[in-house]
């Protein structure tokens, strides 16, 4: 128990943060999103061209560098690349579009449940379903292999970009678009979000805290360790939404959600699946990009891009429900994680001896 | 001696080889990991497969000397 105390801490920290950050302006029960928040910066950038969800969130930018500074101070940043990056920018589409069906990120799924929100209890069955799915893949022998050291320059260069994503978020010139109404419009101060990212980067780097991490290490190893970051969240962030009269349970009506359970099933499905074949959800990815990690920024560029379709094609769901072109995209993910899990396994090769 | 290379592997891959080493059972083997939180992992897995551990810090990498 004493070794778990650390995730523990940081899991009910980071649901505290969570909700303050609701209460100081972001959407409902959406403090953090990192699909969200990735798909509002897209939409800043011009990537895509839904008025709702644009704005360049700090939130993002201040996981980058805490996680850059917490790696730096522990002597653990280091530059690496080279284990399968494109078949890792697809996944980070694909998990993108099954985020985007289910209206949130693994991290979001927990702070709806820990909302009221009943539909985001059927999206974490679909979570478990497909983190089983990576798991059985995982047993079969799935790997994307290694990576390997690469100039250091190259992992400084994001936490730089970053920067100059920061400075036009504070001085939005007329390029870059930013809501007027609808989700991307409600944020929290841009220095507090920064704050509330930075500290969230630095303790996920500190704790390896990862929302498909915890089922997946409880299955594999019988290890709670993650699992444990994963419930501190839900159990502060509940409580907080109580002390502010956030807390509602029921299907209908939930903030930034739609009630159709098959396509929320099916969505966090996509991405319980995907986050295992990538080694870990969404906030991991950041939290890896920090420590220098050129892989997962792929993954980031991945979820970038996969936000963009998401709205350029109608794939997203709105709070009336999933669309038709989503339900398609959706499906059609599920085979290529398929096909990716199949290639990277050893189940062909052992069919051919 | 058995020598198992983790490094560069993304989670929970060197976790995995480390479990599939312990069923093996051999007396002794050397795991290389690339991270201290990975470090920290293998080992207690290590230890919950009966094996005592030793750890060295190489350059890039630490060696988990394990030994039944």
């Amino acid at each position: 128990m004493k070794k778990n105390l650390g995730i523990i801490t940081a899991g009910l920290l980071i649901g505290v943060l969570s909700v303050l950050l609701v209460k100081l302006g972001n959407p409902a029960n959406m403090g953090f999103c990192i699909a969200c928040f990735i798909r509002d910066t897209a939409g800043a950038l011009g990537l895509h061209s839904a008025g709702v969800v644009q704005y360049i969130r700090p939130e993002i930018i201040g996981l980058v560098f805490g996680s850059f500074v917490a790696a730096l101070a522990a002597k653990e940043f280091k530059a690496k690349a080279g284990s399968a990056p494109f078949t890792r920018f697809i996944l980070g589409v694909g998990v993108m579009i099954g985020a985007l069906m289910f209206l949130g990120c693994p991290f979001r799924m927990v702070l709806r449940i820990a909302g009221g929100d009943l539909n985001a209890v059927i999206g974490l069955i679909g979570f478990v379903c497909g983190i089983f799915g990576g798991i059985f893949f995982l047993n079969k022998g799935f790997n994307l292999k290694r990576n390997y050291s690469i100039s250091s320059f190259e992992g400084y260069i994001f936490p730089v970009v970053l920067v100059g994503l920061l400075v036009l978020a504070i001085v939005a010139p007329p390029f870059i678009k930013i809501s007027t109404e609808g989700p991307g419009s409600m944020s929290a101060p841009i220095f507090i979000s920064l704050a509330a990212g930075f500290l969230v980067g630095f303790l996920g780097q500190k704790t390896r805290l990862c929302m498909v991490g915890g089922l997946r290490d409880a299955v594999l190893f019988k290890s709670g360790y993650l699992l444990w970051g994963f419930l501190a969240i839900i159990v502060s962030a509940a409580i907080m939404n109580f002390v502010f009269g956030y807390f509602h349970v029921g299907f209908e009506g939930q903030p930034v959600a739609h009630s159709d359970g098959l396509w929320n099933f099916l969505g966090m499905l996509v991405v319980g699946w995907g986050s295992v074949l990538l080694g870990g959800c969404p906030l991991r990815q950041l939290v890896l990009s920090g420590e220098g990690n050129s892989d997962s920024i792929i993954t980031i560029l991945g979820l970038l891009v996969g936000a963009a379709i998401c709205h350029n094609f109608a794939l997203a769901s709105a709070p009336s429900g999933p669309s038709f072109n989503g339900k398609i995209a959706v499906i059609l993910v599920i085979a290529v994680l398929a096909i990716i899990s199949v290639v990277n396994s050893g189940i062909l090769k052992k069919e051919r001896v | 001696m058995k020598i198992i290379d983790t490094c560069g592997l993304s989670c929970p891959q060197p976790l995995m080889l480390t479990k599939q080493a312990i069923v093996e059972s051999p007396p002794e083997m050397e795991i290389l990991v690339d991270s201290h939180a990975r470090c920290q992992s293998v080992e207690e897995l290590l230890k919950e497969g009966g094996y005592s551990v030793k750890i060295k810090e190489n350059s890039e990498s630490f060696s988990l000397f394990a030994k039944k």
